[in-house]
């Protein structure tokens, strides 16, 4: 107990430290770009615990959920789908290889081209965006299955769905996961970006129209918005990740 | 050791010719599919299914990518988004580093920033740039911060993986061999700490070109982000695909050139003796 405290001590002062150094710095701050961080915070409060959780909070979460959902799902399903199929996955690679080296943002302004502004185009251009990760870690997942444990389910006559669900994606799982870790920050990134560029709420226009309008306060209580949103999805995608891999971690300690 | 090797010689020979032909199936599979899918796109816009007012054919996009191509405008723009993503990783590969062998090798510092890591890592480098863009203006200085900000972790992260990773035994043995600090570090530690730090450095890499991007397609930095923002703000959508395409191209020759100094530095490592 004493030795939890201890290390909780070591860990928190530089951040209390720091957020102290930055609260007494700017309290009597009159700098046009760096407000009080009293005011920053009760902005903050205004803004993101009241008046704009409906109208802006919630639709980039939604989106963000939606696309990251779709991303991962698409995502196994084809990775699957060409981890097993040597044949379209030599078809599909240049090509493949073209789209998960393309910085994702590029694909906002297509897709403002191509569907306009609004929710559905955010989310697509999530999915178009941050599936790759997810994509290639499945294929590779699926493909570094052992010789003998494909062989075994072979001869044990496993269906399809059996092989799929009890031997392939199982094995599969740590790169999935660590696949759809990317997808997540990468679907953050995008959500963000489209909002920013194509879309007329959420989190991501509200900060980029606060800075256009030198409402400065605002953009540091949206930007802090923004890092606490990465900073808990990240936390609560680990969590249920050990959750899922425990049984991994567990036969890789013996 | 020797003896092991040639009786395996011919067995290992086989099956590399063996997986060697069926790569250079597979290579040509991989071209045919881009030539396919080429195709499908040219025919869908003249048969009318993609409207050429919203997705202009191949022919057109990559006739009007030769066409920039011969502009030193076009370079301009290529260079500086290269330019800004590699100065950020220089200053990232600096960073990292030092942090890296402060929270590699001294305990009280590792606790002491672990939050502040933590905390600091998940944050998406975007988040900042209306900040950014605030304090610095569209200039190069805020696209190195940002850059810095956004690619340091990966390295960070295989940096301290790699020092943490370091054999204590092999270095009591170099310590009992009397090796010195020369031959130590060149022998143990650098081919310790290089595969990690390759790994991490091609992560940050492509988070640098993306995070460049998108500080000049929302921000307005020049490069080639900017370039894609004003092509579709003119409607210029030949010239919106052609730099969609150089930005693709550009991102797998990062991978590329990763992949060609991988290969001399970490000729001994398993993960590139296995390709072959």
């Amino acid at each position: 107990m004493t030795h939890t405290l201890k290390l909780f001590a070591l860990r928190a002062w530089l951040p209390v430290l720091l957020v102290a150094i930055w609260w007494f710095a700017s309290r009597g701050s009159t700098s046009l770009y760096f407000p009080p961080l009293s005011q920053i915070m009760s902005i903050f409060a205004e803004d993101w615990l009241g008046r704009r959780v409906v109208s802006d909070l919630l639709p980039t979460l939604g989106k963000l959920l939606i696309g990251f959902g779709l991303s991962v799902v698409l995502g196994i399903l084809l990775g699957v789908f060409l981890g097993l199929n040597r044949w379209a996955r030599s078809l599909v690679e240049y090509i493949v290889l073209f789209f998960r080296s393309l910085p994702p943002p590029v694909l906002v302004p297509v897709g403002v081209v191509i569907i306009g502004i609004g929710a559905a185009m955010n989310i697509f251009i999530v999915v178009l965006g941050a599936i790759w990760p997810t994509l290639m870690g499945t294929i590779d997942g699926v493909r570094s299955l052992d010789l003998v444990q494909r062989d075994m389910a072979k001869s044990y006559r496993l269906t399809v769905w059996q092989r799929l669900m009890y031997v392939i994606l199982p094995n599969a799982g740590p790169q999935i996961l660590a696949g759809m870790r990317t997808t997540l920050q990468l679907s953050i990134i995008l959500v963000v970006v489209a909002e920013m560029l194509a879309s007329t709420n959420g989190v991501g226009h509200y900060v980029l129209a606060s800075q256009q309008t030198f409402a400065v306060t605002e953009t540091w209580a949206g930007t802090l918005l923004l890092g606490v949103i990465g900073y808990l999805t990240t936390l609560v995608f680990v969590s249920i990740e050990r959750r899922v891999l425990r049984w991994q971690r567990g036969s890789g300690q013996e | 050791m020797t003896a092991v090797q040639e009786t395996s010689a011919p067995a290992g020979q086989a099956r590399r010719t063996r997986r060697g032909a069926a790569r250079n199936n597979d290579w040509l599979l991989g071209i045919v599919g881009v030539i396919a899918a080429l195709l499908i796109w040219e025919l869908a816009g003249r048969a009318g299914l993609l409207s050429q007012e919203v997705i202009p054919g191949p022919l057109t996009v990559l006739a009007r990518l030769g066409e920039l191509a011969t502009t030193p405008a076009f370079w301009l723009n290529v260079w500086a988004t290269l330019q800004s993503a590699l100065l950020g990783l220089v200053t990232v590969l600096v960073i990292a580093s030092v942090l890296a062998l402060l929270i590699g090798l001294v305990p009280a510092f590792r606790e002491s920033t672990w939050f502040l890591v933590e905390f600091l890592k998940p944050i998406p480098p975007i988040a900042l740039i209306p900040l950014g863009l605030l304090l610095w203006g569209p200039s190069l200085t805020m696209k190195l911060t940002l850059i810095t900000f956004g690619a340091l972790w990966p390295l960070l992260t295989q940096l301290v993986y790699g020092i943490r990773e370091t054999d204590k035994t092999v270095l009591d043995m170099s310590k009992s061999y009397r090796l010195g600090w020369w031959l130590t570090t060149t022998r143990i530690i650098v081919p310790t700490l290089l595969p990690y730090a390759l790994t991490g450095l091609r992560i940050s890499a492509s988070i640098a070109v993306v995070v460049a991007v998108v500080t000049e397609l929302v921000g307005g930095a020049r490069g080639m982000g900017q370039a894609i923002a004003v092509a579709q703000v003119n409607n210029n959508l030949p010239t919106l695909y052609a730099y969609v395409v150089a930005a693709g191209l550009l991102g797998i020759l990062v991978n590329l050139a990763f992949m060609v100094t991988e290969r001399p530095l970490l000729f001994w490592h398993p993960s590139v003796r296995e390709r072959g």
